[in-house]
């Protein structure tokens, strides 16, 4: 079996710890405790029938301003960026975040997260041009949050 | 609850100085009841080392005091002070994941791979901080209650040992000599590593790490907590056993075959096993019958050695000359035949003999000892009486001789 780091970065509350939640348990809460450091959980998954366990690391939020420990980011495979589709700021941020992480981990993988989409109408939701590897998500309604991590798991697997 | 929690942390917020002067005499009797019960511990396992009776440790460390000078007790502190590494992960810096990991029995660690990617995100942790700090240094130390990790990093991996107590100076030198030799064997494997766990390298290197767990000093590892009296007596039970069986197995074929015997001949004999050879005593009826005991033991085994003590009744070899007679087949050979079974009674009669003679003279010999102790003693003892008569003798002559005067 082979096992891969994998990173859940961006802003403060843009979702990161509900969508490993979602992935993970199965759940949601829609109670809002701010992730201090890191917290680390595992999922196997089974893809084209490689076996493959993943180390999720839901990272603290973090901004320009407050950067999170580079030891963090040494060593993941793969990474999937979050934004607040419903904050403008968190969209802004992304490129930063990619860059850092890609600095560290230039052969590593990664997917976007447009997180919160329960919270958009669904002229709204239609309206959005989605690129590449990005994903419309909602962790509350539970829309796309498997199709996001596998998407990820065949990349860094391929 | 939930009220007065935020009265409590503004009070605690507000007046920080008057809470922990309020507090400090109840975290002073906290403090000195866990020391107390700290010690207590400690001298319970001490009193468990002295009292484990039969232990091959418990006479090692009474002569390694005596040979050092250092009490007992203080090397029994010692011991006690001890700590047990009863797991080790090597884990790869760069990535986190948990390359290969060993406990001691009944010591595994659940959810092992996320517990390596926690130690080093809180080792990452500490390492950024301290370095902002700009005090240099590496986390070596992380422990929880009786929990502690000990962390040692080199290039591409660090090494985590799970231990009980905060090791030694000495301890922490083993450690690292071991992740030393760990690293000189692995290291090309160490960069290159992936994440794919079923490499055979992974497989050796946890052997060697387990192997390592299981060689620490005797008295730490539970494996290695064993009385080697107890080996002694579970080889000599071994050996009783054995033992036990061979005598059964010589007494179950002796048994069967005079049950066989008994069943084909009619005859009672006793047969005794020794060695290779099979020894037959008794009286039969008639001398037709020995042939046929001979070769129904020969049936047993071929080529089995049989010792002959049967005998024959004089009445038997009488009748038999008799009817040999009277028949006319030649008084030679009936002469010749009862001489052979007067010979065979007879040889069989002496040896008889011969062991009730030996068995006498031992007797004898030793009756003979006995009596030449008690004529010993006897003669002591009159020699004593004539020495008291003499004594006697002697205060009645001076009686008479004062009286005379």
């Amino acid at each position: 079996m082979i096992r891969k780091k994998i990173l859940l970065l961006g802003d403060f509350s843009v979702g990161k710890t509900s969508l490993v939640k979602r992935y993970v348990d199965g759940a949601f809460d829609d109670k809002y405790l701010t992730t201090i450091g890191v917290k680390i959980s595992k999922k196997l998954v089974e893809i084209d029938g490689v076996k493959c366990e993943l180390l999720i690391w839901d990272v603290e939020g973090s901004t320009p301003s407050k950067k999170i420990s580079l030891g963090y980011y040494r060593g993941a495979s793969g990474a999937i960026f979050v934004t607040d589709i419903t904050r403008k700021e968190t969209l802004d941020n992304l490129q930063e975040h990619k860059d850092v992480f890609l600095s560290e981990n230039p052969d590593a993988h990664y997917v976007t997260a447009y997180n919160k989409a329960d919270m958009l109408s669904e002229i709204d939701r239609d309206s959005i041009v989605l690129e590449d590897d990005v994903f419309l998500t909602s962790a509350k309604d539970n829309k796309n949050v498997e199709e996001l991590f596998i998407e990820l798991v065949k990349k860094m697997i391929r | 609850m939930k009220r007065v929690t935020p009265a409590i942390s503004k009070g605690i917020a507000d007046n920080k100085e008057t809470m922990i002067d309020a507090l400090y005499p109840i975290m002073g009797g906290m403090i000195s009841k866990y020391v107390t019960q700290a010690i207590k511990e400690m001298m319970e396992t001490i009193n468990k080392k002295i009292e484990s009776g039969f232990s091959f440790e418990r006479y090692k460390r009474k002569a390694k005091a005596k040979l050092t000078g250092v009490s007992e007790t203080e090397l029994l502190m010692e011991e006690s002070s001890e700590a047990i590494i009863s797991s080790l992960f090597v884990i790869q810096k760069e990535s986190s994941l948990l390359i290969a990991e060993a406990h001691l029995e009944n010591k595994e660690i659940d959810d092992a791979h996320m517990v390596a990617s926690m130690a080093s995100a809180i080792k990452d942790f500490i390492n950024d901080w301290a370095q902002n700090a700009e005090t240099g240094s590496e986390v070596q130390i992380l422990s929880y209650g009786n929990a502690t990790l000990y962390i040692e990093s080199a290039g591409s991996v660090f090494i985590v040992a799970f231990l009980d107590a905060e090791p030694d100076y000495e301890q922490r030198a083993e450690i690292n000599a071991f992740f030393a030799s760990v690293l000189k064997e692995y290291s090309d494997f160490f960069h290159h590593f992936d994440g794919d766990d079923s490499a055979q390298e992974v497989v050796n290197l946890s052997m060697k790490m387990e192997d390592y767990l299981y060689t620490q000093a005797p008295s730490k590892t539970p494996k290695s907590k064993k009385n080697p009296a107890k080996y002694i007596f579970i080889f000599l039970g071994l050996l009783l056993l054995a033992y036990g069986v061979y005598l059964f197995k010589t007494w179950y074929i002796a048994d069967s075959l005079e049950r066989k015997v008994y069943a084909q001949t009619g005859e009672h004999i006793s047969i005794q096993k020794r060695e290779d050879i099979l020894v037959l005593e008794g009286q039969i009826s008639s001398l037709d019958k020995i042939d046929k005991i001979h070769t129904l033991l020969r049936n047993y085994k071929k080529n089995t050695k049989i010792q002959d003590n049967l005998t024959v009744p004089i009445s038997y070899i009488n009748q038999r000359f008799r009817a040999l007679t009277n028949m006319g087949t030649g008084s030679f050979i009936s002469v010749d035949e009862k001489l052979k079974l007067l010979e065979r009674n007879f040889s069989t009669s002496v040896d008889v003999l011969n062991n009730k003679v030996l068995k006498l003279t031992k007797s004898l010999d030793k009756s003979r000892t006995e009596l030449s102790q008690i004529i010993q003693r006897k003669d002591d003892e009159i020699s004593a009486l004539k020495n008291d008569k003499e004594t006697l003798e002697k205060n009645n002559s001076s009686k008479k001789w004062r009286n005379n005067r």
